[in-house]
């Protein structure tokens, strides 16, 4: 098991970025460099279901993810199906406007096997979650 | 004389400044043999040609690899492969140290290289060339490991006025890789300003690098760089009088220029599985 954590600061209020930054239909089709999220369903407490699609460099993590009620600065999933894995989106203030912070904890299964593809995949989600907050930040302070 | 030694002698020949020292001749007989050593060696990956107008365009790319800037030589390469050679000339502008190495500022000024300076860039858009352009130069090639897929133009914006005024497009060019053909591990800006290398030499970072055959090295010369994969990609242009208009906030065009080239670069980056080996 591995997390991965990477911020990216967005000059904008943080109210204004947590409005972006915590919604997953807003959210999720912004990110595209990290995964493709589709929706499948929302439940009756406010939560969401999810597929999400990464591609791990040879792997493709699919899973089917329950996303829960967002509070107001922070966004966090869970694995319900598939790949075994959970992570948060956080928004918090910063001098010149907003710090969004995303983290993916994944679990491989075997004990030398799982802590190989770990150390490899701990690179490419770093990437990847880069590129999503990139993608993010981009889209909130410049429009698509 | 048979063909390998015309194209020595072209080689050796000394060329001069400007479109005047670029050779189609010259590309054209050593295009195929260099395209194919970058191919193989780089496993070169370039998109995105279809995005560059039939019109003078600014290409600005984020520059990597120290001395050696494979990521310059390739695009030349790549566009003279995916686009002309006897079309639209490409110039690419270069520091002046590469351009006053015998030998091989002879071949670079053949391949359209010239010094790097904002009014010979503008003359050669007014031609009718496309312009390669690297605003970060020095100090972006020799960005620490943990940067290398981060854009740093250190805060120029000459490129922004030079588009504005000619009123032509930029054509941003991200690429990744570069950056893993040799180990930078510091950022040097200090070192460079206290030695005064940034007065005497243009030469504005002066960080530890590890390179072959150097080892540990303050700077970089020349080197052998590690075959790492290199992936570039050509943006849609970007037209500073539509967006910014006739006078246009400077922070605001970088910002905004250097972020779609960031969210690029980005994405690039995302690709690689193992850093080096692609």
């Amino acid at each position: 098991m591995g997390t991965v954590t990477r911020s990216a600061s967005v000059r904008r209020p943080v109210d204004e970025v947590a409005k972006v930054a915590i919604d997953p239909v807003v959210v999720f089709p912004i990110m595209d460099a990290f995964g493709k999220f589709d929706p499948i369903t929302r439940n009756p407490d406010g939560s969401q279901e999810w597929a999400l699609h990464i591609d791990v460099g040879t792997i493709h993590v699919g899973s089917r993810i329950r996303v829960e009620p967002p509070s107001e600065h922070t966004l966090v999933w869970r694995w319900l199906q598939g790949t075994r894995h959970h992570a948060h989106i956080d928004v918090s203030p910063a001098e010149d406007g907003a710090t969004v912070s995303m983290s993916v904890t994944i679990q491989f299964a075997g004990f030398v096997a799982g802590w190989i593809t770990g150390t490899l995949a701990q690179g490419i989600l770093g990437r990847r979650i880069e590129a999503g907050l990139q993608q993010l930040r981009h889209h909130i302070e410049y429009g698509a | 004389m048979t063909k390998p030694f015309k194209v020595l002698s072209r080689v050796l020949a000394r060329t001069p400044e400007g479109l005047e020292g670029r050779d189609p001749e010259f590309i054209r007989d050593t295009l195929p043999h260099l395209w194919l050593a970058v191919q193989l060696y780089f496993r070169a990956e370039v998109h995105g040609f279809d995005n560059v107008p039939d019109e003078p365009v600014l290409f600005v790319g984020n520059h990597s690899g120290g001395a050696n800037t494979p990521d310059t030589f390739m695009f030349t390469l790549a566009y003279h492969t995916f686009m002309t050679v006897e079309g639209r000339p490409l110039v690419a502008l270069a520091h002046e140290v590469v351009v006053r190495i015998p030998v091989i500022g002879d071949i670079a000024r053949k391949y359209g290289m010239v010094q790097a300076g904002q009014s010979a860039a503008g003359e050669l858009l007014a031609e009718g060339a496309n312009v390669l352009v690297y605003p970060g130069g020095d100090v972006e090639a020799l960005r620490p490991w943990r940067d290398r897929n981060k854009i740093v133009f250190n805060g120029r914006k000459g490129f922004l006025k030079l588009a504005h005024e000619r009123r032509v497009k930029i054509v941003p060019v991200v690429a990744v890789g570069g950056q893993e053909t040799f180990f930078v591990l510091n950022d040097g800006r200090k070192m460079a300003k206290l030695l005064r290398l940034d007065k005497l030499f243009r030469v504005k970072s002066l960080p530890l690098s590890l390179s072959i055959p150097w080892g540990l090295l303050p700077g970089d010369l020349p080197h052998i760089p590690i075959p790492a994969k290199i992936r570039m990609q050509v943006l849609p242009p970007i037209d500073l009088w539509e967006l910014f208009g006739e006078d246009p906030d400077w922070d605001q065009a970088y910002g905004y220029v250097t972020s779609v080239m960031q969210v690029a670069l980005s994405s690039l980056a995302a690709k690689t599985v193992i850093p080096v080996l692609g």
